[in-house]
């Protein structure tokens, strides 16, 4: 398991505190003690791929699902018991999820109705909502006429014209084309920043998170693998799984050595790593881009080995060549052109910093995987 | 066109020469029929049936069933749809349930009405019941009265308005009913602007059906009336069984006929004007 | 809560009103007494074996199974070409023709009935087999249509074309291809349309004789005059006849009533 700094107790100023949280579907174990905290006005994207838990967690937060046992506090308020239309919070649906028999503005004006909100005032409100994501001139149309980003802007304003403290989003962006889906990730981050509210995103889409959250929370199987911002994730994963599922990574197994560190099976190079423990199972995460393609076989300040081209992919902007080094497979990521005169099969030195190399223990027995 | 038209014409061609032998030129024919009185064109056989007061009671005698097999059908038939998609968990028992209530559709009228006969006669069970528990002090008569064909009539009609109204509950998508108490709708409140609304289409249409089947149904009403009540497609048994008058039979016909397009053109327009409220996807 | 248990008391109310008619049909169809009761007084088989002595119900019985059966194949050799033209060609008045069709739906089947009595009559076919047989036709290819419709998608399309495009003729198409991607279509439109058949009064009474006859309508003759536990023992056959439809409806091709996947 890795390590999961997390305080026992909620943070005084925590907006969101979750803790211990654990559900179960019959015997599948779909969240196991998660806590997590998510501080006002904080983006939080909760990423993983499909069956992490992280949409049950996210339906566990809007009331939807009551979790078999752990708490939920909002505000500090123990949330944890009450149902989805006492909770003060808001969700856009993955699906948008907008009532088909109701013009859009009375989508928008319906949470204010619900709130005890005179009709007027709630369809001015509704009105404001609307210009903010720019679609009042759309108030009078119902749903179905709408295309789909303008029904992911229309489910937005509905969700924030409560005022509420939290926004969660289920994949909010999922059904639209890739240029749209870019626009709205700098809108919706943008609106965030302007609204002041907490976003607790849900996303499969690495790029999604890291181009928007201040945090992301890695889940897999049910368990935080990892909590922090897009650059510690990706250049200190906290396990196997988060290094293969962030970018792209070469997994390379590591022998522990006593208090020496662990001996790297390319290179064969020892590189210190305090206490490593034979019990522990060691993996070394190098970048595609930080591996070096050589034509001598020493390189100062690196480590090299020597390899055989098994493979080259010219994407034009960049190249990707794998070179087979004894039985390992190392991938090396350059820009431009650069695998000309490389052809499968040819002799081909790799070299990488040791300063890049970032090592992970494990149990040995821990069944984490991609 | 023309190449489209050259693959259809094989295909229909049976079918539609078969429907036009034996649906339309038949239903022509009664037409026809009804506008003749004595071997000439005439509206007389109308004017016998709308200028005759029995006839305008019998009308009312089978709106009025109609109408309250149709309230009642409604007001039992869509808490047990409600409760059939939205409460019951097990897939199990809602099986079993949707078998039990597709067995009466599957069996005949008469069978279902001869249980009813049984049921709501003098020393049946329903009067044993009222009676044994004390709500009559002794046996109400049923049988010959509107009460008892409506009893049947809702028992014959009933899975029809569930059916309709369960199938339109299970096709409203959850997420609306999720984002209705995401902003802060209460559990009533959700029902009465979200799934309510939503599953109008499909009570309408389950509510017209009812009433349009309680307007022509003869084998029910001949059954639990004794004799006593006499409802419109009575009159059109009659007049072509015994009497064997096709004019003024065919005259009855058609003004049951056009009473049952009309309400069948209106379940048409709620259908087509609540299409809405499927799936969002 | 209260709105719940309220809910649950109606909901199995109701569900015992549909089925308590039923049941008592086929419980009193047991009892050892000469007239009706309920619950049935003494248990004896005697009341089927009254049946099964009288041969006039066994014709009865005969007529309906021939005529359910008959139309049932008719409506599916008429019903499945007309739902291929209309889900594959355009042709004018498409709408208007599929109209038609289904119109026997919703139209009163004494209305139907009388119709076909009339005009039978003067082809001097009056109160004969093929007189029930073109009417019972009628009334149930909507089922067919209905049912194999929806099934004859573009995607069911485009395996057609596919098949086309790898040499098959139209005809092998069909068998190899179109046919047994609508069965389950087929398989539930033509037990509806059977049981419709099977079932049916309103039209059949015009056009029966007292000779030739289905079960139903000799059922309707009977019971207006005596009610008897034979009744009860013929009506129980329906029934059971009914159980066995559906059954076979659920195990082939699925009752996907209430839920969401249809």
């Amino acid at each position: 398991m890795p390590a999961m700094p997390m305080p026992a107790t909620a943070k005084p100023d925590a907006l969101l505190s979750i803790r211990s949280v654990d559900k179960h579907f019959g015997t599948y174990h779909a969240l196991r003690d998660v806590s997590l905290d998510v501080a006002h006005g904080e983006f939080v994207a909760l990423l993983g791929p499909s069956g992490c838990g992280k949409t049950t967690l996210l339906r566990c937060i809007a009331g939807f699902l009551s979790p078999d046992s752990g708490t939920i506090r909002i505000g500090g308020e123990d949330v944890t018991r009450l149902p989805p239309h006492r909770r003060p919070l808001n969700t856009v649906f993955q699906h948008y999820a907008l009532f088909p028999h109701l013009s859009i503005l009375d989508n928008v004006a319906y949470g204010p109705r619900r709130h005890g909100v005179p009709r007027g005032e709630a369809l001015e409100r509704a009105r404001e909502a609307l210009e903010l994501v720019g679609l009042d001139s759309a108030a009078g149309r119902h749903p179905r006429e709408l295309s789909g980003g303008q029904q992911q802007r229309v489910a937005l304003a509905r969700a924030f014209v409560n005022r509420p403290k939290l926004l969660l989003l289920d994949e909010p962006l999922s059904a639209l084309d890739l240029k749209l889906r870019k626009r709205m990730q700098i809108e919706l981050k943008h609106l965030q920043e302007k609204l002041g509210i907490a976003f607790v995103f849900v996303t499969h889409d690495q790029e999604e998170a890291m181009s928007m959250a201040n945090r992301i929370v890695v889940m897999n199987r049910g368990v935080i693998e990892q909590v922090g911002d897009g650059r510690a994730i990706y250049t200190r994963p906290a396990s196997r799984f988060v290094a293969d599922f962030i970018g792209e990574a070469n997994l390379l197994p590591g022998t522990a050595e006593g208090d020496a560190g662990v001996r790297l099976a390319v290179g064969s190079a020892l590189l210190p790593h305090l206490g490593a423990d034979t019990r522990q199972r060691y993996t070394a995460v190098l970048r595609p881009e930080h591996v070096e393609l050589l034509k001598e076989p020493e390189a100062p300040g690196l480590i090299t080995d020597q390899g055989f081209v098994e493979d080259v992919i010219d994407t034009g902007g960049q190249t990707v060549v794998t070179v087979r080094v004894g039985e390992h497979l190392l991938a090396s990521r350059r820009l431009g052109m650069a695998g000309e005169g490389l052809n499968p099969g040819a002799p081909v030195f790799v070299g990488f910093h040791p300063g890049h190399v970032h090592i992970i223990a494990e149990p040995a027995t821990h069944r984490s995987g991609p | 066109m023309s190449a489209a038209m050259n693959r259809a014409l094989p295909l229909l061609a049976a079918p539609v020469a078969f429907f036009i032998a034996f649906f339309a030129v038949p239903m022509i024919v009664v037409v026809s029929s009804s506008l003749m009185a004595g071997g000439v064109p005439s509206l007389g056989n109308y004017a016998r049936v709308l200028l005759d007061q029995y006839h305008w009671d019998v009308l009312a005698a089978t709106f009025r069933i109609a109408g309250l097999t149709t309230v009642a059908c409604a007001l039992l038939g869509y808490p047990l749809a409600y409760y059939l998609v939205r409460v019951v968990k097990s897939a199990a028992l809602r099986r079993t349930c949707v078998i039990l209530l597709v067995l009466p559709l599957f069996t005949s009228n008469i069978v279902r009405s001869f249980g009813w006969m049984v049921l709501l006669g003098r020393n049946g069970l329903v009067n044993d019941a009222l009676v044994g528990v004390g709500i009559l002090d002794r046996p109400m008569r049923f049988l010959g009265t509107e009460l008892g064909i409506v009893i049947g009539l809702v028992y014959i009609l009933l899975p029809f308005i569930v059916l309709a109204v369960g199938n339109a509950l299970a096709a409203v998508d959850p997420a609306l009913e999720d984002a209705s108490s995401d902003l802060g709708a209460t559990p009533f409140d959700t029902f009465r602007t979200v799934t309510f609304p939503l599953c109008l289409p499909g009570l309408m249409s389950g509510i017209v059906m009812v009433f349009t089947l309680a307007v022509s149904a003869y084998v029910t009403p001949a059954l639990l009336s004794g004799g006593k009540i006499t409802v419109f497609p009575m009159l059109i048994f009659q007049q072509y069984s015994t009497v064997f008058d096709v004019n003024y039979g065919g005259a009855l016909s058609m003004t049951l006929l056009v009473m049952t397009l009309v309400l069948v053109g209106l379940a048409g327009w709620i259908g087509n004007a609540g299409a809405t409220g499927r799936k969002a996807q | 809560m209260i709105t719940r248990l309220l809910l649950r008391v109606v909901s199995w109310s109701v569900m015992a009103y549909l089925i308590l008619p039923l049941l008592v049909i086929v419980g009193s169809s047991f009892t050892a007494t000469s007239y009706l009761a309920f619950p049935p007084q003494g248990l004896t088989l005697a009341w089927y074996g009254r049946m099964l002595g009288d041969s006039s119900y066994l014709a009865a019985f005969g007529t309906s199974t021939l005529l359910a059966l008959v139309a049932t194949a008719a409506a599916l050799l008429l019903g499945v070409p007309a739902a291929l033209a209309i889900a594959r060609c355009e042709f004018p008045g498409k709408k208007f023709l599929l109209s038609l069709l289904m119109s026997p739906l919703v139209l009163p089947h004494v209305v139907l009935g009388a119709a076909l009595l009339q005009y039978c009559a003067a082809l001097g076919l009056m109160r004969s087999f093929t007189a029930l047989l073109v009417g019972h036709i009628v009334i149930i290819m909507p089922f067919v249509l209905r049912s194999v419709l929806p099934q004859l998608t573009p995607e069911q399309r485009a395996l057609e074309e596919a098949s086309a495009d790898l040499g098959a003729r139209p005809m092998e198409t069909f068998f190899l291809v179109t046919l047994p991607q609508i069965r389950s279509g087929l398989a539930s439109g033509a037990i509806f349309a059977f049981i419709s058949s099977w079932i049916n009064v309103e039209l059949s009474i015009f056009n029966t004789t007292a000779e030739m006859t289905t079960i139903p309508v000799k059922l309707f003759n009977y019971v207006q005059y005596t009610i008897d536990p034979v009744i009860a023992a013929v009506s129980s056959i329906t029934i059971g006849v009914a159980a066995l439809a559906i059954i076979i409806l659920d195990l082939t091709v699925g009752l996907h009533l209430l839920s969401d996947r249809r």
